[in-house]
């Protein structure tokens, strides 16, 4: 495992993966690998909290696994299941060749007849060095679920009745993103580092984009950034976040345009908004008045 | 948000008291006032600050910023309130004429908000309105939620919500987002299991069949447990109601934030899907915007058309024989009252209760005489006035176990 003695050798070996964030939360991801603490990363949609997690199994070379949320989630399909029909497959067979009952026994709750789900996959890997654990969208899940994950992660182990307790050899590190569409509890984010990660700054997603969108021009790229500065500021139902931004650079890229037109910005205004009202409010805004200003600001 | 607001809590002596000549006590010290001021920096919070301070060159005052921040908030919100408690704490630790970490970093991140910027900067300015501040007794408009809510509703509770001036209402928004958040929080309890569901469950199914030897003979089922819709509000905002709508939209916000599946609908002569409009926004700007874009028009209302809107494109969507539906009117409806009583009629076949909520109810000698109302009437579980925070708290009883089945 990759061994960082500053944040700042977290925030270079981020920009290696390519992903460009700024100081506050470099030295976040450094004190929650050096503390072992989970990694609470709250923000706008689209705007790279996932993305965190990602990169950060890449730098450290290692595995990530993803725990999606959803209303409902349980323990069945966020810890572990016994294989209940290979369990009764194997029961069928002992019987045929009449094997003693306790070895029956023995032999299906074992590991083999155990199928991980990820917190356990997370807490059990041995091999190799921890894994990355994504926790993504906690605020979908229900409230159940976080007093439950609550207790995972404090202790990193997980009693199952039928073998015992399974303990981390080494803690996974953990990152736990939020969309905010409830509150999540206080006392999760107690035993976590909290970031709220911003829209980026001109120069901060200008640099984003020519990273991330191979061939962009500069022109182009600070027309875009510009534009998205200009329409963040606005009141819209959903801003766009860098997502939005990445998926409209790529899309003006095929399209061959090298500079923001009407034309284009129209036609692919559905990179931008996905709700009918804020397409409505755009066009009222204007669009040939939104691009003057835009290229005001790149003159 | 001035300083003066945020460090209410905080007296002078205390404030420069605080402050030590050791590194090691100033960050204790840092750490009991921002439990002052409201942010949960506890004993465990503490001592992992000191645990991150080993990793971190103290003198980088930008990791220092950070990793004491990282470690103390919890939300955005506290996140304005660490700044400024940090600019103004350190700022007198470090020379005066240097300007505290948190800052700079904040000045290259956010170009584009000049104003953050100018708020976060604890200039000699703010250190001066400090001082003021600290001569002076509390802000009348102090932070303090819970007192100032208290208070509102021993003084507001039985205050008629068409009669309060500015200052009161921002007092009851306040109280009425606490009593919501109350009101949820004794909601979420654990759910008893359902046996008629869908999906067999095969690890009950093995334990109850040993007693037949491992046959399957019984079948035990379960269900996923997913939370659906449970609270549909459809709020009439047109002319005189558009008062009482909007705290019982505050109210609604109050426990959409806290609760999976509470649904907001607003109409005067349309509908208008508010649910998203209203989700983790600053709601007085949102309550502006709707009636920005609703009330182009002061008649009478409609509602039997609207409701009809509502029943063929939202309520397909959206209904189940477990939501609680409350509609907000006065009942002064212009239209066909044969089309009202019929789709009250739909809704309520839809549903599991519906909740008529009339302002007018709260006037002693209210009779429901106007059509409308009397058409709508008959299909109405409960008939509740919702014109104080009184009425609210009583809304907050009818609604909990009905949600809470």
């Amino acid at each position: 495992m990759r061994d960082f003695k500053t944040s700042d050798d977290v925030l270079k070996a981020l920009e290696e993966c390519k992903y460009i964030c700024d100081h506050p939360l470099a030295t976040t991801i450094f004190l929650s690998l050096k503390m072992d603490k989970p990694l609470f990363l709250e923000g706008e949609a689209g705007v790279g909290k996932t993305e965190v997690a990602k990169v950060l199994a890449q730098v450290l070379d290692t595995k990530l696994i993803r725990l999606q949320c959803y209303e409902g989630l349980d323990v069945s399909t966020s810890l572990y299941e016994w294989n209940y029909p290979k369990q009764m497959l194997a029961i069928k067979m002992a019987e045929a060749h009449l094997e003693p009952k306790e070895r029956v026994e023995q032999e299906i709750f074992s590991q083999e007849f155990l199928i991980q789900r990820p917190l356990l996959e997370a807490i059990q890997n041995e091999q190799g060095s921890p894994p990355v654990l994504l926790i993504d969208e906690i605020d979908r899940s229900d409230e159940e679920f976080e007093a439950f994950l609550l207790e995972v992660l404090s202790d990193f182990q997980i009693t199952i009745p039928e073998i015992g307790t399974i303990k981390a050899k080494h803690k996974p590190s953990v990152v736990i993103t939020s969309n905010r569409t409830r509150e999540i509890r206080d006392a999760l984010k107690r035993r976590c580092l909290y970031h709220w990660i911003e829209y980026p700054s001109f120069a901060k997603e200008s640099q984003i984009l020519l990273t991330k969108v191979p061939g962009i021009e500069r022109d182009l790229a600070d027309q875009i950034c510009h534009f998205m500065q200009l329409v963040r500021q606005g009141d819209y139902l959903k801003r766009p976040g860098i997502a939005e931004t990445l998926d409209w650079a790529s899309a003006l890229l095929y399209l061959s345009k090298d500079s923001l037109d009407p034309e284009a910005l129209s036609d692919t205004v559905g990179c931008i908004f996905k709700y009918k009202e804020d397409l409505d409010r755009m066009e009222k805004e204007g669009l040939d008045s939104i691009l003057d200003q835009v290229m005001k600001r790149c003159c | 948000m001035s300083l003066a607001k945020e460090l209410d809590t905080v007296k002078s002596d205390a404030f420069r008291g605080r402050r030590k000549s050791s590194m090691f006590l100033n960050v204790l010290a840092f750490c009991n006032l921002l439990r002052d001021l409201g942010l949960s920096a506890t004993l465990s919070r503490t001592i992992d600050v000191y645990r991150s301070l080993q990793f971190i060159l103290v003198t980088n005052k930008q990791d220092f910023y950070s990793a004491l921040k990282t470690n103390l908030i919890s939300s955005r919100e506290e996140s304005q309130t660490f700044d400024q408690a940090f600019g103004l704490f350190w700022s007198f630790l470090f020379d005066p004429d240097q300007e505290p970490c948190g800052d700079e970093e904040d000045e290259q991140l956010d170009i584009d908000s000049p104003t953050k910027g100018q708020e976060q900067e604890p200039s000699k300015e703010e250190e001066l309105s400090l001082e003021e501040w600290l001569k002076e007794k509390p802000d009348e408009e102090t932070e303090e939620m819970e007192m100032a809510s208290y208070s509102a509703l021993e003084v507001l509770g039985q205050k008629d919500f068409s009669t309060f001036k500015a200052e009161e209402i921002r007092k009851i928004r306040k109280a009425i987002a606490l009593i919501a958040r109350r009101l949820v929080t004794k909601l979420s309890r654990r759910k008893v299991p359902d046996s008629k569901g869908r999906k067999l469950d095969l690890r009950r199914t093995m334990r109850k069949n040993i007693k037949y030897g491992g046959e399957m003979v019984e079948l035990a089922k379960r269900r996923r447990k997913i939370k659906k819709v449970r609270l549909v509000l459809i709020c009439d905002v047109s002319g005189s109601m558009d008062c009482y709508s909007s705290f019982l939209i505050e109210f609604m916000y109050g426990l959409q934030n806290e609760l999976a599946g509470v649904e907001t609908v607003v109409f005067s002569t349309r509908l208008t899907r508010v649910t998203n409009l209203l989700r983790g926004r600053d709601v007085a700007k949102a309550l502006k915007e709707i009636s920005h874009t609703v009330l182009d028009w002061s008649g009478g209302t409609n509602i039997g058309k609207c409701l009809s809107g509502f029943n063929d494109w939202i309520g397909k969507d959206i209904l189940t024989p477990h939501t609680v539906v409350i509609i907000l009117s006065d009942g002064w409806d212009r239209g066909d009252p044969v089309l009202l009583s019929d789709e009250m009629r739909r809704l309520k076949s839809n549903c599991y209760r519906l909740i008529w909520l009339n302002p007018l109810l709260g006037s002693a000698n209210y009779q429901p005489l106007c059509q409308g109302m009397k058409s709508a009437l008959p299909f109405v579980d409960y008939f509740l006035p919702v014109h104080n925070l009184d009425s609210l708290i009583r809304l907050g009883k009818v609604i909990k176990p009905l949600v809470n089945r």
